[in-house]
């Protein structure tokens, strides 16, 4: 009897247990062997007495023939099948290649994930880069805007004694601070919208669905795909003051020019009435 | 007495237009004394704010010599250039140019802003400037909630802020009505005699121009004429019209009661 089963029971050898209503005696022990995460349980007893306490007399669920060389299993396995034609033998090669299958399926499934994955970021570090260069210019076009209305009060500023960098350094600082109130304003709006759009969108790009009806098998035994299929997006720290830094670079990049365009504004542009 | 603050020499200013040269100050003389309150008169397009721009250093004459306080500034380059006009020169303009989104006190605390002077120095001065201007307890308001002669001594509290050798005055009563105009001629001419601030404006305006000590007029880019305003006699405490004993603070003469 298997340990695990001397132990369900609570009984040691010479110990008694009770199978089908018919009491045993249990005569030897022995360990588990290898790493099945179950453990079989298994009780080893006279074919005779199964069969009578299962009711199946005259009938065997399986037989195990195990043979001398390894070069002799196919020869045996068609010899019984040529005699036995109601059965079926299986041979250690057909588990091998069960076993080399479900290998396949398992990897083609991650180069899948991963191919999705890829893909995702692809179109990510796109958006990104489109993002970048779309706030520079909204950030360049606002500031030239606002240095072309303003030019009067430019010039002002530097007939009453403000110098060239004065001026430049007023408006990078402007545009600084306009993209630092925009990037947290952004961040506001990410941290409460992206668990809700992640939610509406992730589940298109869930690399488990490709998996098909193999996913039901694997759950259980890979942790590792099955828990793709609660991906979400969350906000977190590094990542906001990633992107508020990138704001503020950002409001830098794009001030500079229409800051040095203010800084050359005439002083003598105070002097002009429309 | 007559020591001479501002000097131009064969000032000549063109600007192109397109092609054509047009000329805007042709070999232009003058001199302001320390002290003075100089009127600058002239129909539109005779070269007023050119003049001002070049005397403010806001402008390079095309060839001349300008001197201020002694240095030739028509040489300078930009970088020079801001820091005297910070230290030397106040500008009042016709359309206040305050800057809209501060108070009437960091408006006049601005030009001290890249100076040595410390936050509360800036403040004090703002504040005692303002006095002076009668904005007293208006220092908090917004410009737009100032009125137009409100707005206008702000800026000239402004212009008072880095103590000028100089003031530089483009149309100040151009925005204003009558009463406000003399309000504010009153307060310019106060600032000469009591703080003996020079001050040159540009005007158009004659009657404006005659409360000054020296009116000249500009044509053509030339100054074709000069004359006496009416400060000359007033600040010898006698009124210009009747000539008996005024004091400075009266706003008709006690004996022929026309307006001072």
């Amino acid at each position: 009897m298997s340990q695990n089963l001397t132990d369900y029971f609570g009984v040691g050898v010479g110990g008694k247990v009770e199978i089908y209503g018919e009491s045993f005696a249990v005569v030897g022990i022995y360990e588990q062997i290898g790493q099945g995460f179950t453990g079989t349980r298994t009780a080893y007893m006279n074919i005779s007495d199964a069969q009578t306490i299962t009711g199946q007399a005259g009938n065997a669920s399986r037989l195990d023939v195990y043979a001398e060389n390894t070069s002799d299993v196919d020869g045996i396995a068609e010899a019984i099948l040529a005699a036995y034609s109601e059965i079926q033998v299986t041979t250690y090669k057909d588990r091998l290649s069960q076993l080399q299958n479900m290998q396949t399926t398992y990897s083609e499934t991650l180069t899948n994930a991963q191919s999705t994955l890829s893909q995702t970021q692809t179109i990510a570090t796109q958006e990104i880069i489109i993002a970048v260069v779309a706030t520079s210019l909204i950030v360049l076009f606002v500031m030239l805007y606002t240095v072309r209305e303003r030019t009067k009060e430019i010039g002002t500023l530097k007939a009453i004694g403000f110098s060239n960098w004065n001026v430049m350094s007023q408006f990078m600082l402007e545009g600084m601070l306009i993209s630092f109130v925009a990037g947290v304003v952004g961040i506001a709006i990410g941290s409460v919208g992206a668990p809700i759009l992640s939610g509406l969108l992730l589940p298109s790009i869930n690399p488990s669905r490709s998996s098909g009806s193999f996913q039901s098998t694997f759950a259980s035994t890979s942790p590792g795909i099955s828990s793709a299929g609660i991906a979400t997006a969350t906000p977190n720290l590094q990542l906001m003051l990633l992107g508020l830094g990138a704001a503020v670079l950002l409001g830098v990049l794009g001030s500079l020019y229409p800051a040095w365009r203010a800084s050359r504004t005439r002083p003598a542009e105070a002097m002009r009435y429309e | 007495m007559s020591e001479v603050i501002l000097k131009t020499e064969n000032v000549f200013k063109t600007y192109k237009m397109g092609k054509r040269e047009v000329p805007a100050l042709s070999n232009l003389n003058l001199q302001v004394n320390k002290g003075e309150f100089v009127a600058i008169m002239g129909p539109s397009g005779s070269g007023k704010t050119t003049l001002l721009n070049v005397l403010g250093c806001l402008d390079k004459p095309t060839s001349g010599k300008v001197t201020l306080d002694e240095v030739d500034v028509s040489k300078l380059p930009e970088s020079q250039l801001y820091k005297l006009r910070r230290k030397k020169i106040g500008f009042i303009f016709q359309t206040f140019n305050l800057l809209p989104y501060l108070s009437a006190i960091e408006n006049v605390e601005l030009p001290m802003e890249n100076t040595k002077k410390s936050k509360s120095e800036r403040r004090e001065k703002a504040g005692k400037l303002l006095e002076l201007v009668g904005l007293a307890g208006r220092e908090e308001h917004r410009p737009q909630r100032l009125s137009a002669g409100e707005q206008q001594r702000v800026s000239i509290a402004r212009a008072l802020a880095n103590d000028p050798t100089i003031i530089l005055a483009d149309e100040p009563t151009g925005n204003l009505d009558s009463k406000n105009k003399y309000e504010i001629v009153r307060l310019l001419a106060s600032l000469n005699i009591d703080q003996g601030t020079t001050v040159v404006m540009v005007t158009h305006d004659s009657q404006v121009a005659s409360h000054t000590e020296r009116v000249l007029l500009l044509n053509d880019g030339q100054i074709k004429k000069e004359k006496q305003g009416l400060l000359v006699t007033k600040k010898k405490s006698l009124c210009p019209y009747c000539g008996s004993k005024i004091q400075l603070s009266d706003q008709r003469c006690p004996s022929c009661k026309k307006r001072l």
